[in-house]
């Protein structure tokens, strides 16, 4: 169904457009260049759709300056990536999968997508996905935070992300008590 | 209710009056019977069916109450009664109440929080009007019921009763409600209490409540109209400044000894001791320095309060003390008169039943002001002051960078709207605002246009207003905050001060990260800081203003992720795994309650009740007012838990548009399911029947999937389904099980059960897999060697197409179609019709 819609916008911004390339350049916040297809651009990301229908795309390189060189780069990968899986998500498959517009489980190539990441790079990519309107971008890079998170203590997550604890003992038995409930014998 | 009548004469001969009423009104009237009877309405006809669940007034009572309004014939025991009102909360619509009252005993010590929780919960249904008069008859600690420890924060809270309810400071803290009006404090308990501050209360009724004996209460109420206070137990309580104080009532000491204002220190009652906080308390502590109009030193109890009414009536009374007659040989002297009592004061009326030592002391006083006459029968007059406005006179602006949490201001700006923050305010922060900052008025504005996940807007546009920055005039006495206060005192010296935000000419809105998503209206707010807090976000967009990030080692890289990336983050999470994450640091603290994910997994080890009650806490303890797109329970086997129906339901009310549930291995009941946003349903090992299968009520469902269930049911029908995947489900039905879903693209059937599914018309069917395993009980009697005989019932199950067999007549449209059926089975003859009709 997203497969289906994401078409249609193509479809239509091809109207705008006829003449234009069939891809647009992105500029990174450090200058580099980098080209993705104006149909998965517009497909996966709100922003770039608006921009292209909007007709603010730069031949020369639409400034992107808040997204650095290697987040914009794994951006156009998993534009890229999400246009070669198209075929295996068709619809006359025997896989039951529900390509529904709410979120559904990450694909094994976008396991694997995230999983390579560095920390570091995980989150640029989320800030990237945020400020880009990429939900699925953002819902598979959220995922993966997520079970970064999932079965840690409070301690662990602490620890795993350098979080501050900015309670006091005595703030940390009030929230404790507050929610035994969600508390399971620890 | 009608019921009982009919059995008798019927009351109302000419027909049915309710008819012409319209539903508003007949909600209305639901709302003044006692919650249960109310909810009971809902059989006696169709039309009352869901009415109880719009209604704008709850009284949840039970017969247990003390005085119950009209006691129910059930609801005895307090699990009954617990049950009761989770159902009613669950399942009632979101319409935000007008009124809510709980009158009720509570019986076992573990009720406690759970009444707690109703009682937020029904805050956050921007209740108008909330009366507590919960009891406590059988606990040996006192009839009073504790309310919990954390301040109410609402906007739409007007009126708040109270009795026989045991109070503390973070309670009574009522800044975060600004627009409560009247408070009626009944046989309260103050014990714990050491004060009450509002900002917008105008009407205070402070009945026969207890005091502490050691210190004294303060009741900061600077905007009070009407003030009642009668019969204080133990100490008096301390009036802070009332400068619009129009008309009181005072009355102290009719009761028995217990109840006088008495120093047990000593034998007469006033112990002389200046450490003793009862007797000497007032003068420069903390108590008091709360009252920030320059009185601090101010001795009275009352009179600092009660000195601007208009109308006064004092009712002193004691059965003790010398009986003098009233001699009274002051003289006018400047140097002891009060700052407190205005020197308009022309005519005092002191009624008492017998005047005591402590009367003449206070008609002393009084005669040192300038007053020509002390009589009685007269009353106290007072010219109206103008407002003193406050000392405003600079402007500061205030940036709040995110890395290093220090705030710095420039002087004299006017404040312009920064493009891309998202304001919360908080307590740390604006300490360190306090230490680098010199007194005066501070404004911080900025305007946001972020849009979050559930695209909604929020701009942000306020001035900070504290009047001076001093620990003391802003300190609240809070009991177990205090201690949170103290500590960062200690790393920030001298800077640990609260401080009261005043919100002025609000262009839009405030983003509160205690109730997050919560939209304040513009108007004159008061916040408490501990509350909210200020942090840059990174803006979605405009181009300039997404935060850059270090990247260097060691950060905290989730912290720099906005708030609603952060709530995406833990919508993953099982939901108990949310909730614990409140724990890691301050800014998580309420993230839990507004996500837009919830999946409330069952959690290893844990037991039935407990997870029952993580369901119950979870639901109820979200903010309401923000949406909840996707729900999923996930249960284990064979639990039976006889709420999940109305769990199911309040996931609806609270618009989930994805609605998945998992391994719940007991049959679920209840009539078919009603929202207008559930667009994807998903069911996994789970027991449904006949009802909850039809969709009708749900017009926007377009994806249902149901894998390795049981479906016991004789039809399957929905107008809108698109994608309809049933796999691996066993149907347990009498006859045939019709699946009318005639917008359906997508077919998906596999399932086992005595008779195979009737598939009805589906003209727009694209692809289809039908997989008809074993039917035990598909035989056709009729036919040769059990197949179809194409004519009788059974073959055709009771569709409409006379004289052939088409059972598959649905997919016939495909253009897609993979179908698997064993031989034998009456689709032989079926098949044909498909392939060449």
């Amino acid at each position: 169904m997203e497969v289906d819609k994401g078409k249609g916008e193509a479809e239509e911004t091809r109207k705008v457009a006829e003449a234009d390339r069939d891809t647009v350049t992105l500029k990174s916040s450090d200058g580099k260049l980098f080209e993705v297809s104006k149909e998965a651009a517009a497909r996966l990301s709100t922003v770039l759709a608006g921009m292209i229908a909007g007709g603010s795309i730069d031949d020369n390189g639409t400034d992107l300056k808040q997204i650095g060189s290697e987040a914009l780069e794994n951006v156009v990968d998993y534009c890229n990536k999400h246009a070669n899986s198209i075929p295996s998500a068709a619809l006359i498959s025997s896989s039951i999968s529900f390509n529904t517009a709410p979120f559904k489980e990450p694909e094994e190539w976008e396991r694997k997508f995230v999983d390579r990441l560095s920390h570091d790079a995980l989150f640029d990519l989320v800030e990237a996905a945020n400020f880009l309107g990429m939900e699925r971008l953002l819902d598979v890079t959220c995922h993966k935070i997520s079970e970064m998170m999932k079965g840690k203590s409070p301690d662990q997550i602490r620890e795993v992300f350098n979080i501050k604890n900015d309670y006091t003992k005595e703030e940390l038995e009030e929230i404790r008590q507050e929610l035994a409930w969600a508390f399971y014998d620890d | 209710m009608p019921e009982g009548a009919a059995a008798k004469k019927p009351a109302f001969p000419a027909g049915d009056p309710f008819a012409a009423l319209p539903d508003a009104i007949l909600q209305h009237i639901l709302s003044f019977l006692p919650a249960q009877p109310a909810v009971l309405t809902c059989v006696l006809a169709r039309r009352w069916r869901r009415l109880w669940e719009g209604m704008p007034g709850l009284r949840i009572t039970a017969a247990n109450a003390p005085e119950p309004p009209c006691a129910p014939d059930d609801l005895v025991s307090s699990g009954e009664l617990r049950e009761f009102v989770d159902h009613l909360l669950l399942l009632r619509s979101g319409a935000p109440l007008d009124s809510c009252e709980f009158l009720f005993d509570v019986r076992e010590d573990a009720d406690v929080p759970h009444v707690n929780l109703w009682i937020r919960h029904v805050i956050r249904c921007q209740v108008r009007r909330l009366m507590l008069s919960i009891t406590r008859e059988d606990d040996p600690g006192g009839i009073c019921f504790h309310v919990d420890n954390l301040p109410l924060v609402s906007r739409h809270l007007r009126r708040l009763e109270l009795y026989d309810t045991e109070l503390n400071d973070s309670f009574l803290d009522f800044l975060g409600c600004p627009g409560l009006e009247e408070l009626v404090i009944y046989n309260g308990g103050f014990e714990r209490a050491k004060r009450i501050s509002s900002k917008s209360v105008k009407r205070l009724s402070v009945l026969d409540c207890s005091f502490n004996e050691r210190r004294r209460t303060l009741i900061d109420v600077p905007s009070l109209i009407s003030l009642q206070l009668e019969d204080p137990w133990d100490r008096t309580p301390v009036l802070g400044s009332m400068p619009f104080l129009v008309a009181a009532s005072v009355r102290l000491g009719t009761g028995s000894i217990t109840s006088l204002d008495w120093c047990y220190s000593s034998d007469s009652g006033d112990c002389g001791d200046k450490q003793c906080q009862g007797c000497y308390g007032l003068e420069g502590d903390n108590v008091n320095d709360g009252i920030s109009n320059g009185t601090s030193k101010n001795k009275s109890v009352l009179l600092n309060g009660l000195s601007e009414a208009k109308s006064l009536v004092l009712i002193a009374e004691s059965r003790k003390g010398p009986e003098h007659k009233v001699e009274i040989n002051g003289r006018y002297s400047p140097m002891e008169g009060s700052a407190a009592i205005s020197e308009n004061l022309r005519i005092i009326e002191v009624k008492c039943e017998v005047v005591d030592e402590g009367v003449l002391k206070v008609l002393d006083f009084l005669h040192t002001l300038n007053i020509i006459s002390i009589m009685s029968k007269k009353k106290w007059f007072w010219s109206k002051t103008d407002l003193v406005p406050r000392n405003c006179t600079k402007k500061w602006k205030v940036s709040f960078p995110t890395k290093n949490g220090s705030l710095s201001g420039s002087g004299g700006a006017t404040p312009a709207p920064l493009p891309s923050i998202m304001v919360e305010i908080n307590w740390f922060e604006l300490r360190a605002a306090a230490s680098t900052t010199q007194p005066g008025v501070y404004s911080c504005s900025g305007a946001s246009s972020t849009s979050d996940f559930s695209g909604k807007s929020v701009v942000t546009y306020f001035f900070l207003h504290p009047s001076g920055w001093n620990s003391s005039s802003f300190g609240r006495a809070a009991g177990p905050k205090r201690s949170r206060l103290s500590t960062t005192g200690t790393r920030r010296r001298g800077t640990s001060v609260k401080v009261s935000l005043v919100l002025e000419e609000c262009s839009s809105y405030l983003y509160l990260t205690r109730s997050p998503l919560r939209l304040l209206p513009p108007q004159l707010l008061i916040l408490d800081l501990a509350a909210v807090r200020v942090r840059q976000l990174p803006a979605c967009q405009p181009f300039d203003g997404m935060h850059q990030r270090s990247h260097a080692g060691g950060v905290d890289w989730i912290s720099a992720l906005p708030d609603a990336v952060l709530q995406h983050v833990l919508g993953f999470l099982p939901a108990d795994e949310a909730v614990r994450t409140s724990i890691v640091a301050s800014r998580w603290r309420h993230l839990w309650s507004s996500l837009g994910r919830l999946r409330i997994v069952w959690p290893d080890r844990w037991s039935a009740p407990d997870f029952r009650r993580l369901v119950d806490r979870v639901l109820l303890g979200r903010d309401p007012a923000c949406a909840l797109d996707e729900v999923e329970f996930v249960g284990r086997s064979v639990h039976k838990d006889t709420h999940m129906g109305a769990r199911i339901r309040h996931a609806l009310l609270c618009q989930a548009s994805v609605l998945s549930v998992l391994s719940y291995r007991y049959w679920l009941d209840g009539s078919a399911l009603f929202s207008q946003h559930l667009i994807k349903l998903e069911l996994v090992d789970v027991f449904w029947n006949g009802d909850l299968l039809h969709f009708s009520s749900c017009p926007g469902l377009r994806y249902i999937s149901i894998t390795k269930s049981y479906l016991r049911t004789e039809k399957i029908s929905s107008q809108s389904v698109e994608r309809l995947c049933i796999k691996g489900c066993y149907i347990l039905s009498t006859g045939r099980v019709h699946i009318s879903v005639p917008s359906l693209i997508w077919l998906h059937l596999y399932c086992f059960g005595t008779k195979a599914p009737l598939l009805e018309s589906m003209p727009s069917l694209k692809t289809a897999f039908v997989m008809y395993s074993v039917f035990i009980d598909d035989r056709c009697d009729n036919g040769q060697s059990g197949e179809c005989c194409g004519i009788c019932t059974i073959c055709r199950g009771n569709d409409s197409y006379d004289g052939q067999c088409l059972l598959l007549k649905g997919v016939s449209s495909a253009t897609v179609l993979q179908l698997i059926a064993p031989c034998g089975m009456v689709f032989a003859h079926s098949l044909t019709f498909i392939l060449f009709d």
